[in-house]
C-alpha cells in the first residue's frame, strides 16, 4: 500500500501553508450551528442534543441554548417538529428532553480501513446530471437559489406592512421543498414574538407567506398567524 | 456457530454505526468548511450545511460502514457542486459575511481573511475533481483512501488529481513552493 503523501502543512513554512493553517480554523460558528440545528428542526429532524457539537475552541452548546435562543422550550420545538411531520410530511427522529450525552470525540484525522461496503458511491464529478438527481429529492432545487441571509429584520411599526405581490422565485418555488434555514427561522422568531409583539410575528408570518408560499411550514405559519391576530384583536 | 459469529459480527457493526446525532454532533462545525472550500460561497453555507445534514438523515440507512467521514464529505461534494451549478461564489463582495471585528482584533482578521480569500481564489482555479481532492486531503485531512472513498475513485486517481491539483496550485502562486 503506498503511503499517503505529507500535507503541504506539515512541509515546512510556505505561504500556501500558512492559507491551509487559517482554512482548519475556518469552522462554523456557535451561533451558526445552533441556526443549523434549528433549520433541522423545522424541517422535522430533532437532533438529541448538540452538546458535543462546539466548534474548535468554542464553548459546548446545549439544545437548552437552541430553546433559549427562540425563545421556546424543548418541548415546543419538539412537538412543533412533531406536527409539522404529521402535516408536512417531513421525518421525525428523536426527541430527548433533557438528554445528556457523552460529548463525541473529536473528528479523528487518523486513516480508516478501506470501506467493506459504503452507500452507492457518487458518479465522476463531472456527472452533473446524475448529481443533480441524487440531491434535487433531499436539497431545495438549483433552480431556486436560497433567500438571502441573514434574516431581515421586521419593521419596527406595529402595523404590519401590506404584503406585497408574490415573487416570480417565490412563485415557481418547488412545493413541498424541504424548508430552508431562514424560513424556519422567521417562523421560530415570528413564534418567539407572539407574546411580547405580536404585530411583529404577524408581519413575519406574512413575510414568510411573500417568500415561502408553497412551504411545507404553511400549517404551523397559519397557526401562528392566527394566534397573532387573536392577540392583536385582544389589545 | 457460524450463524452466531455472524449475528456477533452483525451486533458488533450495527453498534458500531453511528447514529444521526452522533455525526450531527462530530461533524456540524466541519461540514460548512468543506462546502465552503469546496466553492459554496460565504451566504450559502449554512444553508449547504443544512442541506448536508438532510441529506444524511435521508440516507442514513444506505450507509453500511466505512468511515462516516468520508461519507459525509461525499455527500459534502454532491451538495457543493448542486450550489456551484446554481450560483457562482462572489469573490470580493464586501458584503459577504464578514462580521464586524472589534479594533483589537481587525487586523489579525484581515490578515486571516487575506490568505481565506487567496486560498479560495486560487482554489477556484482548479478543475472540480482536483478541488475536491485537494480540499479533502489538505483542509479535511482525510487520509488517501478516504478522499478516494468520499469522491467515488480509485485510490491512484485520487493520488493523480492531489498531484495535479499542487502542481496548478504552484504555478498559480508563481512557480513559488506551495
Amino acid at each position: 500500500m503506498t503511503a499517503d503523501p505529507k500535507r503541504l502543512m506539515e512541509d515546512g513554512p510556505s505561504p500556501l501553508a500558512d492559507m491551509l493553517r487559517v482554512a482548519q480554523d475556518d469552522v462554523l460558528s456557535e451561533e451558526g450551528v445552533e441556526r443549523v440545528h434549528a433549520g433541522l428542526a423545522a424541517a422535522g429532524i430533532v437532533v438529541g442534543t448538540i452538546s458535543a457539537v462546539a466548534a474548535v475552541g468554542a464553548k459546548p452548546i446545549a439544545t437548552a441554548g437552541v430553546a433559549k435562543l427562540f425563545g421556546i422550550s424543548l418541548v415546543k420545538i419538539g412537538i412543533a417538529a412533531l406536527a409539522l411531520s404529521l402535516l408536512g410530511g417531513g421525518v421525525f427522529v428523536a426527541l430527548s428532553v433533557g438528554e445528556v450525552r457523552a460529548p463525541a470525540p473529536a473528528a479523528s484525522t487518523t486513516a480508516a480501513p478501506p470501506p467493506a461496503a459504503i452507500a452507492p458511491p457518487p458518479p465522476p464529478v463531472a456527472s452533473t446530471e446524475n448529481v443533480a438527481i441524487t440531491i434535487d429529492t433531499a436539497a431545495p432545487s438549483a433552480s431556486s437559489p436560497p433567500p438571502p441571509r441573514p434574516v431581515a429584520p421586521p419593521p419596527s411599526s406595529p402595523k404590519p406592512p401590506p404584503a406585497p405581490p408574490v415573487s416570480a422565485s417565490a412563485a415557481s418555488a418547488p412545493v413541498s421543498a424541504p424548508p430552508t434555514i431562514r424560513e424556519g427561522a422567521l417562523l421560530l422568531d415570528a413564534r418567539r414574538s407572539l407574546d411580547s409583539d405580536p404585530a411583529r410575528s404577524l408581519a413575519l408570518v406574512q413575510q414568510h407567506q411573500k417568500e415561502f408560499p408553497t412551504s411545507q411550514l404553511a400549517p404551523e405559519r397559519s397557526r401562528i398567524e392566527q394566534e397573532a391576530r387573536k392577540r392583536i384583536a385582544g389589545r | 456457530m457460524t450463524d452466531a459469529l455472524s449475528l456477533a459480527a452483525a451486533t458488533d457493526e450495527r453498534l458500531q454505526t453511528p447514529g444521526f446525532d452522533d455525526i450531527f454532533r462530530a461533524e456540524a462545525a466541519y461540514v460548512s468548511r468543506t462546502v465552503r472550500y469546496l466553492g459554496v460561497n460565504d451566504a450559502d453555507v449554512e444553508d449547504a450545511t443544512q442541506e448536508v445534514f438532510v441529506v444524511v438523515h435521508r440516507r442514513l440507512n444506505d450507509f453500511q460502514g466505512g468511515s462516516p467521514r468520508a461519507w459525509v464529505r461525499q455527500i459534502c461534494v454532491l451538495v457543493a457542486n448542486n450550489h456551484r451549478r446554481s450560483r457562482r461564489r462572489r469573490l470580493e463582495d464586501p458584503s459577504d459575511v464578514h462580521e464586524a471585528a472589534s479594533p483589537a482584533v481587525q487586523h489579525d482578521d484581515m490578515e486571516r481573511r487575506r490568505l481565506r480569500e487567496r486560498l479560495l481564489a486560487l482554489l477556484d482555479e482548479l478543475p472540480p475533481d482536483q478541488r475536491a481532492t485537494f480540499v479533502l486531503f489538505e483542509i479535511e485531512q482525510l487520509t488517501m483512501a478516504e478522499t478516494a472513498e468520499a469522491l467515488g475513485c480509485p485510490l491512484q486517481t485520487a493520488y493523480s488529481r492531489l498531484h495535479a491539483a499542487r502542481a496548478k496550485m504552484r504555478t498559480s502562486m508563481g512557480g513559488r513552493e506551495p
